[in-house]
């Protein structure tokens, strides 16, 4: 190979780009653009194959929705239609879907005493009935970890418990779901601002801004965002038809989610979900800004928990040990 | 031998029958009448608020009080009770278990029936038992009162709507008050499968 190189009989001439575009058509040439051409299509098609496997294709409307901040009531409406139409088209159900406003002067935060949970989920359940959570593929927000007494290392809890009766001998229960941060890193990681924090604390993700690069899911330490990999599937009777824009409404396939508060209850004045149901009564929630309400004396008079303090997310969730 | 045996089973068998009866006919009378032992209900939820109240030997009884005090004893505590027609003895089906407050008039009323006692002797009504238990549980009583012990119900926003703090004997059996074990809900569903048996160690 080498001397042939050296001796210059094999190399070839240095050609113009006239000489390639005026070429006359050989039989090599002609198949080579056959095969670019038979390429491009395949790949083309391939690319857009996505497009044919959706369900409904995008509305123009849907095409050329603004980004929330930017929109003006008008704009609202007619967004709020439209979902519940698709909504009634695709689970036959007439909903009731609002976009409440934060209310001035309001700051949420959660408290939950370890001390009392005794770990029996029915929070878990509370919340899928609440939050219309899609039940197959299965879509939970809270997680409650069974710990070892005496230790509180997260690596060796399990969350797949599941004996006779709870507690457990010897065992503890930490409930997980979002810690709606102040310095959230599912924000900071968001390449195109689909969440973010609200002014009274709670973090929430425009479904339909939402494309789906799941970085939220990897950034939050806490595992609090949950991914629809399958468009949600609800029992009829099971869906609440009472929802909001960036609360419960029936999410999309391929958009994050994660836990509001149960936004549509507490901007209303209501407690969420998990507070009401709690048997033990160990999830307490509040204003942190009114004195004299529960979550205001646990922050002032309790001995409070920080999860995972040392990443500096600042949660408005906090624990502590109370019998 | 064998037949008295037979006898015997027989009985038992209408004597369970016959609680059942008794269980059908209380409860849709004196249950209504008990308002600390209303449960709760939130206007329309999606999920099941009610708090949990459990009594380990109730069995026949749906795990509830079905019956008032005035049931037998008419006047007062001291005398003596009308027929009991619970079949294995009236407070049998009960478990006492409230650590060493083992006297019913520790709480019972004496000369009241449907009424708690206070320290003097005074009258504390059914339907406000936390005056009750407050004698002994102070310091419980002081969390429930700013409102961190015990479960709340409806609204945070008290401008908006009424909270409802449950009060003691709605979570917490009088006679056995540790609150009961229950059973978990259902984990979440695995979707890979496992690689490791949970009971395996690592080395």
């Amino acid at each position: 190979m080498s001397d042939e190189n050296k001796d210059g009989k094999n190399q070839r001439e240095p050609r113009s780009l006239e000489d390639i575009t005026y070429a006359p058509l050989t039989r090599r040439s002609f198949l080579k653009a056959g095969l670019v051409a038979t390429a491009l299509t395949t790949g083309g098609a391939v690319t857009l194959s996505p497009i044919k496997e959706l369900d409904q294709p995008l509305s123009i409307d849907e095409f050329l929705q603004k980004h929330y901040e930017e929109l003006t009531p008008q704009h609202m409406e007619r967004i709020i239609s439209r979902i519940k139409r698709e909504i009634k088209r695709d689970y036959k159900i007439d909903a009731d879907i609002s976009d409440t406003k934060p209310t001035p002067g309001v700051e949420f935060a959660y408290a939950l005493n370890i001390g009392r949970c005794i770990g029996c989920r029915r929070c878990v359940y509370a919340c899928m009935d609440e939050n219309n959570q899609s039940r197959d593929p299965e879509i939970q927000y809270i997680r409650v970890l069974e710990m070892e007494k005496g230790s509180m290392n997260f690596e060796t809890s399990n969350h797949y418990y599941d004996p006779e009766t709870v507690p457990a001998k010897n065992k503890f229960y930490v409930p997980v779901q979002c810690h709606q941060c102040d310095n959230a890193p599912c924000v900071k990681a968001c390449p195109i601002k689909a969440t973010w924090q609200e002014p009274d604390g709670i973090v929430v993700v425009d479904y339909n801004w939402c494309i789906g690069c799941r970085y939220c899911l990897a950034a939050c330490p806490y595992w609090a965002r949950r991914f629809n990999f399958a468009k949600p599937k609800i029992p009829k009777k099971d869906i609440n038809p009472k929802m909001d824009y960036l609360g419960n409404r029936i999410r999309p396939r391929g958009v994050a989610e994660k836990c509001t508060f149960c936004i549509q209850r507490t901007r209303n004045g209501k407690l969420p979900a998990c507070a009401e149901v709690c048997p033990t009564g160990s999830r307490i929630f509040g204003n942190i800004l009114e004195k004299g309400n529960p979550i205001s004396y646990i922050l002032e008079n309790k001995r409070v928990y920080v999860m995972k303090e040392e990443l500096q997310t600042f949660p408005r969730f906090y624990y502590f040990f109370e019998k | 031998m064998k037949k008295s045996y037979f006898i015997i089973l027989i009985l038992f068998v209408l004597c369970m029958l016959d609680l059942q009866l008794v269980h059908a006919t209380d409860t849709d009378t004196d249950y209504a009448d008990l308002p600390a032992f209303k449960i709760l209900s939130s206007p329309k939820s999606w999920f099941d608020t009610t708090p949990v109240y459990k009594d380990p030997k109730l069995l026949f009884y749906t795990q509830e009080f079905t019956y008032t005090c005035t049931k037998c004893h008419e006047k007062d505590l001291k005398s003596k009770p009308k027929k009991s027609h619970l079949p294995f003895g009236a407070h049998l089906d009960m478990t006492f278990t409230h650590g060493l407050n083992l006297r019913c008039l520790n709480c019972h009323h004496a000369d009241h029936p449907d009424a708690f006692t206070g320290h003097d002797g005074s009258i504390i009504p059914k339907d406000n038992p936390v005056f009750l238990c407050r004698k002994c549980h102070g310091v419980t009583y002081r969390d429930w009162k700013a409102g961190i012990h015990g479960r709340i119900n409806s609204f945070w926003d008290a401008k908006l709507g009424p909270k409802k703090n449950l009060a003691c004997n709605q979570c917490h059996n009088p006679h056995h008050p540790k609150f009961p074990d229950l059973k978990p809900m259902a984990p979440p569903k695995r979707d890979v499968a496992q690689p490791h048996k949970e009971d395996s160690q690592h080395e």
